[in-house]
């Protein structure tokens, strides 16, 4: 995995000196967008951390964790539920679980899966169309949900079938 | 969104002071600025760090070279859209996609929408942004380089099942979701 990393990075690099581009002024263009992404980003976040601190403090967690029989189901539920929202805090919770049970674990490859394969679907129907200026009707909620069921039933299936 | 978040902390908060732990509630709370920072230093950097090395494949052409082969897919998904900026721009957005980098592209995704709203003149909802929508939402994957990022920061890589079970629930969702919004979504027309 290490050379799909590296291999990608190089290649970009060697592309840029033989096409004389200035690769080192793309780069910084590059990071100054990423920042200002990233800092937009910290409001939605913040918010969220603090919800989810909430919820795991108050202590529904441990009392659902006493009646389930698995243990990892309530926090892998939260993290679907969180995941249409932001990306950050799926991320949170997807480390939480590293920690807590394992990076090879059972629920860590399911909140890997959950995390890849789909994408923040509200936050990008109210924050880009927002900005852009677009009004949106109720259909569009529809099948952006309906993507989402697809995809987390299929985890789900390949989950329970293959590990 | 704001009935949500207020009503899940005031939720919280009473079941907290009915099953008496508000006591060790708080203090966890006012933890959460360092947590976030914490977050956003872990997760914001690595997705900087990928902005900028995305951005000089941008600038290099390498994604546009790559894009080309998405060309035909993009022409039979808005076959109503004629402009050769934009279909470059959802190639890109497409190349970006399947790195796992749907992060770095939305200035990408901002840019095709502005242009889309500039041909359609007006500031209805068309079919083609859906699409775009519903194909970022859907994020095809091959190579995920945030997660196998990840990973590697816990020193662990995805195992050759993870990543094919993760292609093909990826391509299905993207197959699926886009036939049926091609076949069953239509324009409000005022």
């Amino acid at each position: 995995m290490i050379y799909i990393i590296s291999g990608y990075i190089l290649i970009t690099i060697i592309v840029c000196i033989f096409k004389k581009v200035d690769g080192y002024h793309s780069f910084l263009c590059g990071i100054k967008e990423g920042s200002q992404v990233v800092v937009n980003m910290f409001s939605c976040l913040f918010g969220f951390v603090f919800v989810v601190e909430c919820l795991k403090n108050c202590g529904i967690m441990e009392d659902m964790l006493n009646l389930s029989t698995h243990s990892w189901i309530p926090e892998i539920m939260v993290q679907m539920m969180v995941r249409p929202l932001s990306a950050g805090s799926s991320m949170s919770i997807m480390m939480d679980i590293y920690d807590k049970y394992g990076v090879d674990s059972f629920p860590a490859l399911f909140s890997t899966f959950i995390h890849a394969s789909c994408d923040t679907f509200f936050y990008m129907l109210t924050f880009y169309f927002s900005s852009v200026g677009i009004i949106q009707n109720k259909k569009v909620i529809y099948y952006g949900l309906f993507t989402l069921g697809i995809s987390y039933i299929l985890i789900t299936f390949v989950m329970l079938l293959f590990f | 969104m704001n009935k949500l978040w207020s009503s899940f902390i005031i939720f919280s908060f009473i079941y907290a002071i009915f099953s008496h732990r508000i006591e060790e509630m708080v203090p966890e709370l006012l933890l959460v600025p360092e947590k976030t920072i914490q977050l956003l230093f872990n997760v914001g950097g690595l997705m900087i760090l990928y902005t900028g090395i995305f951005h000089m494949a941008i600038d290099a052409k390498v994604i546009d070279k790559v894009g080309i082969i998405f060309k035909p897919i993009v022409h039979w998904m808005m076959p109503n859209i004629q402009n050769k900026e934009i279909i470059q721009l959802v190639c890109a957005n497409i190349t970006a996609n399947l790195l796992g980098l749907g992060m770095a592209s939305t200035p990408m995704v901002l840019q095709i929408l502005e242009k889309m709203k500039k041909d359609s003149n007006s500031n209805q909802i068309t079919k083609e942004m859906v699409l775009l929508l519903i194909m970022n939402v859907s994020c095809f994957t091959i190579f995920p380089l945030t997660i196998i990022s990840i990973r590697e920061k816990y020193h662990s890589n995805l195992g050759i099942y993870v990543w094919l079970s993760l292609i093909c629930i990826t391509f299905l969702t993207s197959l699926i979701s886009i036939l049926v919004t091609k076949w069953r979504y239509h324009d409000i027309h005022h």
